[in-house]
Order: C-alpha cells, then sequence, then structure tokens
C-alpha cells in the first residue's frame, strides 16, 4: 500500500475546485447574456428607427408629390373614417381625390396607415405604414400620435414610436418622431 | 500490485504539479480570461455606442426638421435675424421639444438632453444661405462622442 496516498485529489480539493468553477462559470454566463441582451436591445432600436424612418418618409414624398391643400372635410365626405374622432390629417389632390393618414383598428391591431377614398379611378394611397402585429416579437406601437394642422399648407406630425418586447429582460425602445409637411403644389 | 505501480510510476514519482507547470497553467488560463473578457466588455461598449448614436442621430435630425420648420413658417428673414452677421453663432438646444430659440447661450453647459445628451448648432449666414452645423454628443468613460450633420437653408422666396 505504497501508493495510498499518491494519486488523485482530496475532497477539499475537489470541493475548492468545484467552488471556483462554480462561482466563476455563472459569472461569465452573465457577462455573456448581458451582451446578448445588449444586441437585442440594438436590433430592437435599429428596427424603431428604420420603421420611423420610412413613415417620415412615406408622409413627406406623398404630401410633397401629391397634396394641393389640407383638407379636414374629407373626413366627414368621401373617406368616411371609422372610428371618427382620430386624429387624422386628410389631404387634397390634384384630381380631387382625398387622401390623408390615420390610426386605423382593423380586428384586435392597430395600424398607422395611409387611406384615400376608393374612386375607381383615382390613384389609391391607401397602404400600411406601421401594423401593431401583436405575432411580432417585438411589436412596434405608435404612441402619442398628433397631426396639428398649422395652416392650409403646413401641419405638423409628432409621434413616438415604440418597441415593445414580448420578453421581461429587453427594455422597450422609443424613439420620437416630430416632423412637418409642407404643400407647395 | 508491483505491476500497477510499475506502471504508473511517472505518476507515483510526484505528487502532484510542479511549481512550472502550475505557473505555465495558472498564466495561459489568466491569459485567456483576460482576454476574453477584454472582448466582452469592448464589445459591450461597442453596442452601447451604437445604441447612443442611433438616438444621437434621431435627435440631430428632429433640429434640421425644426430648422427647417422655421423657415417655412416664418420665413427665411427671420431665421436669418438669429444668427449673428458675419460671426457663426451656436445654440443650445437641450431642451426636449424645441419649442422656442434659445437664448444665443452659445456652447450648452451639461448634458441635458434625455439626461445624457448634448445638442449643439452652429449656424452661419452667408447671402442667401444659411449653414447649420448640429451635432449632439455625448460621453462615454470619458471620452466624447459625436454625431454632427450638416445642413444648408437657402432663401428661395418664402
Amino acid at each position: 500500500m505504497a501508493y495510498k496516498r499518491r494519486w488523485g485529489f482530496t475532497i477539499i480539493e475537489m470541493i475548492t475546485v468545484v467552488a471556483i468553477i462554480g462561482v466563476t462559470l455563472p459569472a461569465v454566463f452573465a457577462i455573456i447574456f448581458n451582451l446578448l441582451r445588449l444586441s437585442l436591445q440594438l436590433s430592437q432600436l435599429q428596427r424603431v428607427k428604420e420603421v420611423g424612418d420610412y413613415i417620415t418618409n412615406q408622409i413627406t414624398q406623398t404630401v410633397r408629390t401629391n397634396a394641393v391643400r389640407i383638407d379636414s372635410t374629407c373626413a366627414t365626405g368621401t373617406l368616411h373614417l371609422v372610428p371618427s374622432g382620430t386624429n387624422y390629417l386628410l389631404f387634397r389632390d390634384r384630381s380631387d381625390t382625398c387622401f390623408g393618414y390615420s390610426l386605423i383598428s382593423s380586428g384586435s391591431e392597430v395600424t398607422l396607415a395611409s387611406v384615400s377614398a376608393a374612386l375607381p379611378i383615382a390613384y389609391n394611397y391607401s397602404t400600411t405604414l406601421v401594423t401593431n402585429a401583436s405575432s411580432d416579437n417585438y411589436p412596434l406601437t405608435v404612441e402619442d400620435l398628433h397631426f396639428t394642422e398649422i395652416n392650409l399648407h403646413l401641419a405638423r406630425v409628432s409621434f413616438d414610436l415604440v418597441s415593445n418586447p414580448t420578453v421581461d429582460y429587453l427594455q422597450p425602445q422609443r424613439l420620437s418622431y416630430r416632423f412637418y409637411l409642407y404643400i407647395r403644389n | 500490485m508491483k505491476v500497477l505501480a510499475a506502471r504508473f510510476k511517472y505518476l507515483s514519482a510526484s505528487h502532484g504539479f510542479t511549481l512550472v507547470e502550475v505557473v505555465v497553467f495558472v498564466s495561459v488560463l489568466s491569459v485567456a480570461l483576460v482576454s476574453l473578457l477584454a472582448s466582452i466588455s469592448y464589445s459591450s461598449l461597442l453596442l452601447y455606442n451604437a445604441q447612443h448614436k442611433v438616438v444621437a442621430t434621431r435627435r440631430a435630425e428632429e433640429l434640421a426638421e425644426w430648422l427647417k420648420f422655421q423657415r417655412e413658417y416664418y420665413g427665411f428673414a427671420e431665421l436669418k435675424d438669429q444668427i449673428d452677421p458675419d460671426v457663426s453663432t451656436s445654440f443650445c438646444f437641450n431642451n426636449e421639444e424645441v419649442p422656442a430659440w434659445p437664448d444665443k447661450s452659445g456652447d450648452c453647459s451639461g448634458y441635458d438632453l434625455d439626461n445624457f445628451y448634448k445638442r449643439e448648432a452652429l449656424l452661419t449666414r452667408s447671402g442667401s444661405v444659411i449653414t447649420a452645423q448640429i451635432s449632439v454628443s455625448w460621453q462615454t468613460l470619458g471620452n466624447i462622442k459625436e454625431v454632427s450633420i450638416i445642413t444648408k437653408y437657402h432663401n428661395y422666396g418664402l
């Protein structure tokens, strides 16, 4: 029995090693997880910026190209906006078609959309700008949407675009958009 | 037993590792761990910076839109009057909503916008063109990071 105490580690040594590994590994994983969380939040924020810029450009370009004047009578006339009282901004184009922007709820989903009167010969402006889809991992919501008519040829649009993650370890990401629409046609 | 002892002679000859082995092992391990931690902390720093850059860009664009509105609504002359002739005038736009023209106080005193950013605009007028250099800056670990955009506002008879 000369080799009795030669190989192997004592229980104290094993406990020490396991304890050290047990302390360091979770710490390392926590740091790596934090890194993943940060990059997910960044991709969320970039999506918010992407969609916000798209909305801004879409509205600005469409209005600049087509609108001749701001006309809120469109709401009760050709467009029949439902639900009424929604914050909207409506224009008339050269061929007297009404078009505009509004929050529209279809079913459980709320969308910020371009709407237009469905005249058969007129250009149809209707398009969805952002859908608050609940199926999305980072559903985007439009908050505090305000259309302010400054005069017949100038309006202000402001909204916050928020990405609300469905998991609770990610924070919501928010960007505010405020811009103005000019009509020179 | 004899056979077994002979077989594990290399083990039985020493009780564990030599000091050199331990030193080499620990140094290799510590170099690996330190570089891993360094890369992790550096990439998290980059991620934070990228996140701040997105928001700062939005803030700068917002001010550019507001300046454009000033020209459209109040006219080019009004916009021009805000700026001192012949010299560049700097304004601090740290207020959230940009309601009105700030005093010609020059540079911002602190990082007050969203409690994190500093938004300054340097306006220069020359003839019928106003040049605006909008910069949004923030601090990371003592370094100042900045997003800057330059816009020109022309007078075309509004």
